[in-house]
């Protein structure tokens, strides 16, 4: 028997999940102890023992590979605690992070302060020299200012220093030597350039992610040591892969040397999941959807690739590389509901988050939350979620939403309730056309995928809205993505700015770019133990009409590049520009070529395939009153235990089946159907009627 | 009315948001010219059946409450040929355009054969024809020198492109290609709302819609309403300068009275006859610079539709005025100027009665247009030298500015574009660009500083018009803050000659720039609130750190001294320049 564990570090929760070569999935939830990670992924670690009675050198002498996502980079990010970091850049240059390209996100906002500067002025410092955009030295590098600035470096005992020059991916003979003067004299400090973490055209977001980059450098190097010395010193002796906010998994290696790509974690293994359980229905493409105590993440798979964006503004900080597009709405269990003097209701993007938490929860919170709604709407059961180790409190979720909605609109409670939740599932069904609908797909060609411990209590509500018929949820819903990075592969990504028009891209220049992102790829992989005849290679085009400002981002097979390819490249670039915006010009020469890209992926697919655990009982072990809509109003519901259903069971509603960590509601108008690793939610046809 | 329930009401309001939303997307996304794309000059807005504003995006302020006036035209004047499938097109400052740069894409939303809402797509092309590219004609005396007038008309009737009428446009102009591409994504994003608008009303069917319509500008009325009641009964004058014109007008005084009488707040401005120049201001610049003005004292989350609006009455002054201009007056500048001096005349009066939402005055808007044929493809670019015209940004109670953020009417939404595709689109190269110190006005929360900004046109000559204004008069500062006790902080431009010598920039002008000319741009940082000497001197001491504010100006301004070239503070000397402090009472 063997395993393979992965486990995800929330800001709330730990989970965890076993797989074994069986296919046999255990899943744990423990709380996050932050100030000391590794507390969290032992107390994990010994409910999984305890799950399969093992003891714990067992379980790891036959464990082949440890997962681990973490919100480690994350916070370091948004709590501002990231490495002491100053800033290289070209004279002249010295303030771009705080100009941060002159925008403000709210603009009839007087009193919204815009974020703080990861390096403060008096740590970026100007080194004379310059390339032009031809790649021509301009301006010689000044030797004395290099010296200069790591005297002040010195003197502020600085962890960290990012290294920005401008045009400097057209040359980078500046930065490189840079990097090797200062890694002589400052062998300690965690140096990083901009041409080796975004070697792309836009000096703000290069300069951004180069510092966001250093900035949480030593934080993440500290960080994925002590999760490996930590599993070491347990006796582990497998492998250890952290997941990237690329969609991949990298060894600890490459997260340190980009620990930017280690930002979105948790949520990036999303699509994984999802194509996991989608596959085996002839499925590849996707829509991820989980919905925890404060977001609601949505992610779009096409043709087994999630989509992928770049430049984003991250928690108000500019992230040039490819990260999962990752569209997250504040629409989650806590999300607070309130009316406005003008009498419109509105719910989110407030949350009360784990503390106080909904009014529910008793722990002193008193606004109307989504839970409390759910609760009242018998959704949710006051005894708790099976597994969690809280009892709901129906008298305290009634008060908040009585006072707080259904009072200012003149409801009852119950009406209410169900207001929150029609409320909230349009927020949410909104969002998923944001990414569906509105970049010309049509959710229908998509399998709903729904995660997170609030999801399934809304899964049927949105499919509904967003008009799909069919409706998936994971057995390991709640620990979603913890089962994302167990089934996630290894995975890479690299990209080089040519700025030119398509007509006068040189094939032979485009070619050597591709096969040196395409070499450094494969050897990071093979370092990594991935056979070279298991690898992936995906090209990936950014492409705008001139005079546009930002790219179409256009996916190709690797085939060497000619002109013929070159035209295929542009035809897809009109058609994806056409669904995005609505129109194209395809008679318009004047296409530029910005940026390419490669991402390098391992393909040699584990299989597993997941087992069932032995069922001992199909009757409910109780009703429920459980709101189904305006009319009728509330029914008598049975009540399941998921655990207790086997496979290829089907129940109709209305009816709750009660999950580990979370709540699945069958509406009147559909069909649960049990499978092996999931739940299938489909409106009932007369074949299908046992 | 239908009764509404809250679940479809909150429904049809998101919706109507996600709608301008994308439909802000698209432009950012597909504009070419560079006031669209990096100036972000555009506003989306739904409106009702009757052209009331429903919904505005949150795009550049300058346009805020402004749509609802050129669509109003519009409906009028094709009433009994408006149909489905039309989008019409519309710049007349005279019926409800801002300046004639400003051309909007109103497209009529039916439902069946009913109208249910109008959609409208206002964006800044980068030419408009008329005696200087780019539209500021800084020598034109009235409208007709500015450019291209486009009365209502039709560009696409019951879905087909005029050919002839959009043909007849983009010939009028100097960078045709740019502009094809920027109307083709107006009209892309007024189809994307149709195709949002009409799915939502077949999900709720008309009446609901209508039902839902009375109710969000009902309900925004009452907030709006329920926020000036809570302001005091009276009556508050407010004033603002406006500099010469350029034609000898010398500096012009706007005035502002503001009456508040229980939920209502009446705003009347007045000003001097109008001017034989472009700081003129048609009636929808100035009262989208009034409804700017009111909002900062308001809730932010107020939604900025007609039922607000309803709470606040506006009088322009007499027709013929500055502020209320009548054909043939010229106006191209008037969505900065005027524009930011009525902004500042109305928060004047305002910060009277809400101090602790006092927002001082940003920088103006002073710049200069290049264009020419570029050197490596033969092709007319039209380039503004946009970090050249971010100045600071005022402060506000309780918040320094924020740095080179532009002028009120721009705030935020403009960006300065990134130094490296700006050298790749365009044969210029840049020699710096970065803040500049002592730049921004001093106050308890003092200003954002201004930039500093050098660059030269690569390898060819090009045009440039030098215009606007913001070179005598430092933006204002409120509460015991005073921008005049230094008063540098103004725009100063010049050019490096290649010959060596260097020549003062005066707005108002037509020069060339030949190769190895080098611009400068220095624009002033924003107002400042509160008496300086009663700044955190730890603020004051991370800003000399930080290099941003002097010694010298710590002391004068600040009253903060400190111990030699050390950032220690000399505490004695401190205690007898910040003797005289006035506290602003927060």
């Amino acid at each position: 028997m063997s395993y393979r564990i992965g486990i995800d570090v929330g800001g709330t929760f730990t989970d965890l999940i076993a797989i074994d070569s069986s296919g046999n999935v255990n899943a744990v939830k423990t709380p996050s102890t932050p100030d000391q990670p590794s507390r969290s992924i032992a107390d994990g670690l010994a409910l999984l023992t305890g799950a399969r009675a093992l003891d714990l050198s067992e379980l790891l002498a036959d464990t082949e590979l440890i997962v681990h996502g973490s919100t480690a980079a994350l916070n370091a990010l948004i709590e501002l605690k990231g490495a002491r970091t100053a800033l290289l850049c070209t004279a002249g240059f010295r303030d771009s992070l705080e100009i941060r390209l002159g925008a403000k996100e709210r603009r009839y906002d007087w009193g919204y302060a815009p974020p703080a500067p990861l390096v403060p002025r008096s740590l970026r410092l100007p080194v004379r020299e310059r390339v032009s955009k031809t790649g021509a030295i301009h301006t010689p590098l000044v030797d004395d200012d290099i010296h200069a600035a790591i005297e002040v470096l010195r003197r502020a005992s600085i962890e960290a220093v990012a290294v920005c020059f401008l045009w400097s991916f057209r040359n980078d003979t500046h930065e490189r030597r840079v990097g090797e003067i200062l890694a002589a004299a400052l062998p300690d400090v965690y140096v990083s350039l901009s041409v080796d973490v975004l070697p792309e055209i836009r000096e703000y977001d290069r300069t951004s992610t180069t510092v966001v980059n250093a900035y949480i450098g030593p934080v993440v190097r500290r960080y994925v040591r002590h999760v490996e010395a930590f599993l070491t010193t347990l006796g582990y002796r497998g492998a250890v892969r952290f997941m990237q906010s690329n969609a991949g998994l990298a060894a600890a290696d490459e997260v340190m040397r980009r620990p930017v790509f280690a930002l979105g974690s948790g949520p990036a293994a999303g699509p994984a999941a999802g194509l996991f359980h989608a596959r085996p229905r002839g499925r590849d493409s996707v829509l991820t959807v989980d919905m925890g105590g404060t977001s609601f993440d949505v992610c779009l798979v096409e043709n087994g690739e999630p989509k992928l964006s770049k430049g984003v503004d991250y928690h108000r900080y500019r992230i040039g590389v490819q990260m999962v597009d990752i569209h997250a709405v504040g629409a989650g269990g806590g999300s607070i509901a309130s009316v406005d003097v003008g009498g419109l209701l509105q719910v989110g993007p407030e949350s009360a988050g784990a503390a106080p938490g909904p009014a529910c929860y008793d722990k002193g919170g008193t606004c109307a939350t989504v839970t409390d709604a759910n609760l009242v709407l018998g959704y949710l059961g006051t005894e708790g979620l099976l597994g969690g180790q809280i009892a709901l409190n129906r008298e305290l979720a009634e008060r908040a939403l009585g006072d707080h909605v259904a009072r200012p609109l003149g409801l009852s409670v119950e009406a209410a309730a169900h207001a929150v939740y029609a409320v909230v599932n349009n927020n949410m069904a909104r969002a998923i056309r944001e990414v569906s609908v509105e970049r010309g797909h049509d959710p229908r060609d998509f399998l709903l995928v729904v995660g997170g411990g609030c999801g399934p209590v809304h899964a049927w509500m949105l499919a509904r809205e967003i008009g799909v018929a069919e409706v998936l949820i994971p057995k390991v819903a709640s620990s979603f993505c913890a089962f994302g990075e167990v089934v996630a592969d290894l995975r890479h990504t690299y990209s080089r700015s040519t700025p030119c028009r398509v007509a006068d891209a040189e094939v032979a220049t485009l070619e050597a770019l591709f096969a040196e992102m395409e070499n450094e790829g494969r050897a990071t992989l093979v370092r990594e133990g991935v056979s070279s005849h298991a690898i992936d290679v995906l090209r990936r085009f950014d492409l705008r009409y001139a005079g546009q400002m930002y790219e179409c981002m256009v996916n190709m097979p690797a085939a060497p590049v000619t002109r013929v390819y070159l035209d295929r490249v542009v035809a897809r670039f009109h058609a994806v520009h056409e669904a995005l915006y609505a129109y194209a010009e395809p008679d318009n020469p004047l296409v530029e070529l910005i940026t390419i890209g490669s991402v390098v992926s391992d393909r040699s697919k584990p299989e597993i395939t997941l087992q069932s655990a032995p069922v001992t009982a199909r009757t409910p072990r109780r009703q429920r009153n459980v709101y189904m809509d305006a009319v009728p109003g509330f029914v008598a519901a049975p009540v399941y235990q998921g655990g207790e259903l086997a496979a290829g069971s089907r129940i109709e509603g209305p009816a709750v089946v009660e999950e580990e960590g979370t709540s699945i509601v069958v509406f009147a108008d559909a069909l649960l159907t049990v499978g092996v690793e999931a739940y299938e939610l489909t409106k009932p046809t007369r074949e299908q009627e046992p | 009315m239908t009764e509404i329930d809250p679940i479809t009401l909150a429904v049809v309001n998101g919706t109507l948001k996600s709608v301008t939303r994308e439909m802000g997307i698209t432009i950012d996304r597909t504009a070419r010219s560079p006031v669209l794309k990096l100036a972000r000059d555009y506003s989306n807005g739904v409106l009702d059946a009757d052209t009331n504003q429903l919904m505005q995006g949150e795009d550049i302020p300058v346009h805020l409450g402004a749509l609802q006036y050129s669509a109003r035209s519009v409906a009028d004047y094709f009433e009994g040929e408006i149909y489905p499938g039309d989008v019409m097109y519309h710049n007349s400052p005279a019926t409800g355009a801002t300046h004639k740069q400003d051309c909007c894409a109103i497209r009529p939303i039916f439902y069946g054969d009913e109208l249910l809402f109008w959609v409208c797509c206002n964006a800044h092309l980068s030419d408009i024809g008329g005696g200087v590219a780019g539209g500021y004609n800084p020598l034109a005396t009235d409208l007709y020198a500015e450019g291209l007038r486009i009365s209502p008309i039709k560009l696409v009737e019951r879905g087909e492109l005029r050919r002839d009428v959009f043909d007849l446009i983009v010939g009028s102009v100097r960078t045709s290609a740019h502009t094809r591409g920027d109307i083709r994504a107006q009209i892309g994003a007024v189809d994307l709302a149709e195709r949002r608008l009409v799915a939502l009303a077949e999900r709720y069917g008309a009446q609901t819609i209508r039902g839902c319509v009375t109710a969000l500008l009902d309900g925004a009325e009452k907030r709006m309403r329920a926020e000036v009641e809570r302001m005091a009964d009276g009556t508050y004058q407010g004033q603002s300068w406006v500099e010469d014109d350029g034609h000898g007008s010398g500096p012009s005084r706007l005035d502002c009275e503001v009456t508040i009488r229980g939920g209502t707040m009446r705003i009347g401005m007045s000003s001097r006859p109008q001017l034989p120049s472009y700081f003129n201001c048609y009636y929808s610049v100035t009262a989208s610079a009034i409804l700017l003005g009111v909002v900062t004292y308001i809730d932010p989350e107020i939604p900025h539709n007609a039922g607000a609006y309803r709470a606040i009455e506006m009088d322009f002054g007499p027709p013929g005025t500055m502020l209320n201009a009548v054909e043939p007056a010229a106006c191209s500048m008037a969505t900065t100027t005027p524009f930011d001096s009525i902004v500042e005349a109305v928060r004047d009066a305002l910060s009277k009665v809400v101090p602790e939402r006092s927002v001082a005055g940003s920088s103006h808007m002073c710049f200069s247009i290049w264009a020419a044929q570029d050197p490596r493809n033969e092709e007319v670019y039209v380039f503004s030298a946009v970090p050249g015209l971010m100045g600071g940004g005022g402060a506000s109670w309780g918040l320094d500015g924020w740095n080179c953020i532009g002028t009120v009417a721009t705030g935020g939404a403009m960006l300065t574009g990134d130094i490296e595709l700006t050298e790749h689109e365009y044969p210029v190269h840049t020699h710096f660009y970065e803040l500049e110190p002592d730049s921004a006005c001093p106050g308890r929360w003092r200003g954002g500083f201004g930039g500093r900004y050098a660059i030269e046109p690569v390898g060819h000559t090009t045009q440039l018009s030098s215009i606007g204004e913001g070179v005598a008069i430092p933006p204002p500062s409120l509460g015991n803050a005073d921008s005049n006790f230094n008063p540098d902080r103004v725009y100063r431009r010049w050019v490096d000659r290649v010959d060596g010598h260097r020549e003062e920039l005066i707005s108002h002008a037509l020069v060339e720039l030949k190769p190895g000319d080098i611009y400068h741009s220095y624009p002033p940082g924003g107002g400042g609130v509160g008496d300086p000497c009663t700044r955190d001197i730890e603020l004051v001491r991370a800003d000399v750190e930080n290099g941003l504010v002097t010694r010298e100006r710590a002391a004068e301004e600040y009253g903060v001294v400190f111990v030699g070239d050390t950032l220690n503070i000399d505490g004695e000397a401190t205690a007898v320049r910040r003797s005289g402090a006035v506290d602003d009472g927060a």
